[in-house]
């Protein structure tokens, strides 16, 4: 026998006791299979998928495509005799480094594929953070209401009203600028988004029958979460999170920019932004085309996001 | 009415806002372990280093440290930069450089609605039409484009090869377009597309039909009553996006060296001053708070429900 | 509504017209969608006329078009993707055609409408006063400080209490009834001639409900104004109608009389639907209820011939290929229907009400 109702935080779940399969109100593989013929006919998912595609491809791809890739242990050798060249196009530019060389002669298309790779972990390591924080105290706050509910709505409230580059700043300043710290700081202000919706899904779900049922059959409230209500959020989850990842990467971009980032010779898209802003007027290259590989991604990314979004919440807000 | 209460619940949701908030400016500073050694140099001797703690008040257990950066939070003391300006209150250079950054942040939302909206109302007007796509893809293309790079264009296409806009420094209202156009970028088209949104959700509802059924001209449809009421969640969107815009300050004052609280931040922190951080992470809260209870009571003004909903 | 047949008649006025034209009249009106699914045709060559002081039904199932109908008398169908063709004269002259101006000075002041829903009829951000306000200033018949007070006594007309406290209220401080009332109080506002409900009282329960047709009628009873009133409930038909228009698939199947068509219907679409309502069932001498069989069309699929005709529990092989004409018989009753066809046929252009038919 499963036992009654068990308060929040027990570790032992109980699974309720003969419980028909259709009744767990998930029906989510249905719905996943509908979207996603619904998916194939959205144009800007469509397209927004192919771009997305070939820039994933790029950046993993970074050490195939480069023609000018660093040394296996990551060194960037550039030859200062070959600094400032223009793309290929212009007078002045070779095949060699077909979009321009920098300051040390190193090559910013192959700089740029790189630094997409990296803009790719500063996209999805923080999304990742931000949403098991976000989705869980959601779910909670959801959930369980009351006192709970109102200190998270607070937390949230105090979140969002500082400006995360300021806290960015005010953290790495004392943790200092690295990858990770970047990653971190980024992940833990990015929670917001996943709690609002989560929660207010919760509040809608929890009262819904089959909730009823599963609790009738002796679920603890850990088994519900879990099982009831997470499976229904998961498509409001993936449209937050697909746009999500456009976001952080812009963000992660211009902390770095800021310098709160990887430092140099790393090849990182904000990195070459910054030091592209000192030589605007004679190296009009160098600032432009890590912005676009960036702007591409970014923009693939957001096009299949809102297609996604389109397909998934109408439907499954009914 | 329920007004008052309304307001005193925002009111004191604020006010635990910012205990909130300095709570988190305190966890900073205190995470670096020991703020000591990095204001004094390697070869101080410990006695030194003592009096030092002594002085900030590091040896007391860490509610009492809590207590007294309240203390000097509410008198608007952050202590002596110890970096940007060596000697100077903290606070006195940020109040120094708030001016200019309000400046651009109202310059911004200026143009983020004043481009935002009619793009966002022409398009729901003319759903399905040549504009709206454009519109629309437009702002998704606004909202793609990072701000920074979007200021480096500006730089390379507008600001170097025409006179009249200056690249970089701040003071007069020419300093504050181009910075001011970077920075809205991604709001403007953000309201554009809520604007549309709610427009073309607002024109189907029954009393559209009723307006028109009066006779009324169309014009005073689309205004007085569709714009009305489309309008509403996108003030209430501006408000969120407060938090957004101040820190998107910081970079758009980066590459166009605008003398504002941004700059300052970055100064600060390669310099690790902290009371300056400490006085600026503040101050845009309050900022930012402030702008929130401002929409809040005009909120009051433009939606006669506000103050009969509960949170729910 | 449960009542089974008619209880009083209604004597038309002797208020005269200037002209012979009806108050309002349908002349073949066609109204069709162009959407991505195919076209819709909503309303197919419906011809009907609206006398002063008579209260006219028009009866149907959801899609049936009887509200596309409505809302074209006040150039309110949306046009794309509305395609409409036909006239539409009030009191002798073209609406379809005329200009903008004219149609607004037409909206709200010859014509007025009400709608279903009142929870989304009135815009939550203005008071309440301040929309019927609205609909006094907007034809230029009262300044601002006459216009609330007649929107005092609109209100109080209406039947709404502590009316001039309540002019600054919001809508969401009203109930579904009352905001209903509020509606026919915009509606009558400058006195039109013409009031069309499109199931104003579908929405409401069923004591309010009974308020509201009262006040219709006795407004109709004052003024001698003319009301289309949309409904598919019957109950309402007997309680307030003078004479029914049945629809079905975008066109009037029956129509006449409401005596007339209680009694003898002969539409095999209204037999059905008087079949299923207890009352009328049990007064026919049937012994059960009557469902009709099937379901409404696919209105980008209408059936070939008479619309009808793969529910009709009498289809001959005829009803398949042609739509039926309109026969009519002495009593002024019209019904579209091959089973009538030894009646004479109507003259296509649109039919009068009682004693107009010259």
């Amino acid at each position: 026998m499963s036992d009654p109702q068990s308060t929040p935080d027990d570790s032992s779940e109980s699974t309720p006791s003969e419980l028909p399969a259709d009744q767990t109100g998930t029906g989510y593989l249905e719905r996943a299979q509908g979207a996603l013929s619904a998916l194939t006919e959205s144009r800007m998912a469509m397209l927004g998928l192919v771009i997305t595609f070939a820039m994933l491809i790029l950046a993993l791809g970074a050490p195939i495509f480069a023609p000018n890739p660093p040394t296996p242990d990551g060194n960037w050798a550039g030859n200062l005799e070959n600094n400032f060249q223009p793309p290929f196009w212009e007078q002045g530019g070779t095949l060699e480094y077909p979009l321009g060389t920098d300051q040390q002669g190193r090559g910013i298309l192959s700089r740029s594929l790189y630094g997409l790779r990296l803009a790719l972990i500063q996209g999805t390591v923080p999304v990742l953070i931000a949403g098991i924080i976000g989705v869980t105290l959601g779910l909670v706050s959801g959930f369980f209401g009351g006192w709970v509910d109102v200190v998270i709505s607070r937390v949230v409230d105090t979140v969002m009203s500082i400006p995360l580059t300021l806290f960015a700043i005010a953290v790495i300043a004392v943790l200092g600028a690295n990858l990770f710290n970047l990653v971190l700081v980024i992940g833990i202000t990015q929670w917001v988004p996943y709690t609002r919706t989560i929660r207010g899904q919760t509040l809608s779900i929890k009262n819904e029958e089959f909730i009823e049922a599963q609790r009738a059959s002796g679920a603890s409230n850990s088994w519900i979460l879990r099982h009831g209500i997470f499976p229904n959020t998961t498509s409001s989850i993936l449209v937050i999170a697909t746009l999500n990842i456009a976001q952080v990467m812009v963000i992660a971009a211009g902390l770095t920019f800021l310098g709160l980032g990887v430092s140099p010779p790393r090849a990182d898209l904000g990195l070459m932004l910054a030091t592209g802003r000192n030589y605007l007027t004679t190296a009009w290259w160098y600032g432009f085309f890590p912005g676009l590989f960036l702007m591409l991604f970014v923009l693939g990314i957001n096009l299949f996001g809102d297609g996604l979004r389109d397909i998934l919440d109408p439907k499954y807000l009914e | 009415m329920n007004w008052g209460r309304y307001l005193l619940k925002r009111l004191w949701q604020y006010f635990v806002v910012l205990l909130g908030v300095s709570l988190i400016v305190f966890v900073i500073t205190r995470l670096s372990g020991s703020p000591v050694s990095l204001m004094v140099g390697l070869d101080t001797d410990e006695a030194t280093r003592q009096a030092l703690r002594q002085q900030l008040g590091l040896t007391e257990p860490i509610y009492v440290q809590y207590g007294i950066f309240l203390r000097d939070v509410i008198t608007f003391d952050f202590g002596t930069s110890f970096g940007v300006a060596p000697g100077e209150p903290a606070m006195g250079l940020v109040l120094n450089r708030i001016p200019a950054t309000l400046e651009l942040t109202a310059t911004a939302v200026l143009f983020a609605f004043a481009i935002g909206l009619p793009v966002g109302i022409f398009s729901a007007v003319r759903q399905g039409d040549l504009a709206d796509t454009a519109g629309m893809s437009f702002a998704l293309l606004g909202q793609s484009v990072p701000s920074f790079w979007i200021g480096l264009l500006m730089i390379i296409f507008v600001a170097a090869p025409i006179e009249f806009f200056p690249q970089r420094g701040g003071g007069t209202y020419r300093h504050l377009i181009l910075p001011g156009l970077t920075l809205s970028f991604f709001m403007m088209a953000s309201i554009a597309r809520l604007t549309r949104s709610n427009m073309a959700d607002v024109l189907d509802e029954g009393y559209i039909d009723t307006a028109r059924s009066k006779g009324i001209k169309e014009r005073t449809v689309y205004v007085k009553h569709a714009l009305r009421n489309a309008l509403i969640p996108v003030i209430s969107y501006a408000s969120v996006q407060t938090a957004y815009l101040f820190g998107g300050a910081v970079i758009t004052e980066q590459i166009f060296a605008y003398p504002g609280m941004g700059r300052l931040a970055i100064q600060a922190i390669l310099q690790r001053d902290f009371p300056v951080i400490q006085a600026i992470v503040f101050f845009t809260a309050i900022m930012v708070i402030f702008v929130n209870f401002s929409i809040d009571l005009l909120y009051l003004r433009i939606d006669p429900r506000i103050s009969y909903e509960e949170e729910g | 509504m449960t009542a089974n047949t008619p209880s009083t008649t209604h004597t038309s006025l002797t208020e005269s017209d200037d002209t012979n034209a009806p108050l309002l009249e349908y002349d073949t009106l066609d109204v069709t969608f162009e959407t991505q699914r195919g076209d819709v045709k909503a309303v197919n060559g419906v011809s009907f006329a609206l006398e002063a002081g008579e209260i006219l039904c028009l009866v149907g199932e959801s899609g049936s078009g009887k509200s596309v109908t409505a809302q074209s008398s006040l150039n309110l169908v949306p046009q794309p993707p509305g395609v409409i063709e036909g006239e539409i004269r009030y009191r002798g002259k073209d609406i379809r055609t005329a200009s903008k101006n004219e149609i607004r000075s037409i909206r709200g002041n010859d014509i007025g409408i009400i709608f279903q829903d009142p929870i989304s009829s009135l815009n939550p951000v203005h008071t309440v006063g301040g929309q019927v306000i609205e609909a006094l200033t907007s034809h230029d018949r009262w300044s601002g400080a006459e216009a609330r007070e007649r929107a005092v006594e609109l209100m109080e007309k209406v039947g709404i209490p502590d009316a001039s406290a309540r002019l600054d209220d919001y809508p969401f401080e009203f109930s579904g009834g009352m905001r209903q009332r509020v509606m026919i109080a915009i509606a009558l506002a400058n006195e039109p001639d013409v009031l069309i409900a499109d199931e104003a009282t579908t929405a409401l329960d069923v004591t309010i409900e009974a308020q509201v047709l009262k006040l219709i009628t006795e407004l109709r009873d004052e003024t001698g104004m003319g009301v289309i009133f949309i409904t598919h409930d019957f109950g309402v038909v007997a309680e307030i109608a003078d004479r029914v228009a049945v629809m079905y698939g975008g066109n009037i199947v029956e129509r006449g009389e409401v005596f007339s068509l209680f009694e003898n219907p002969k539409h095999p679409y209204t037999q059905g639907l008087l079949g299923s309502i207890p009352g009328t069932a049990v007064q026919a001498g049937a012994d059960h209820l009557q469902a009709i069989e099937g379901e409404p069309p696919e209105m980008t699929d209408l059936p070939t011939g008479c619309t009808f005709h793969p529910r009709c529990p009498k289809a001959m092989e005829h009803c398949r290929e042609e739509m039926p004409p309109n026969y009519v018989d002495s009593d002024d009753h019209q019904v579209r229907c091959y089973l009538h066809d030894d009646l004479p046929e109507a003259d296509d252009s649109a039919t009068r009400g009682r004693g107009e038919r010259e």
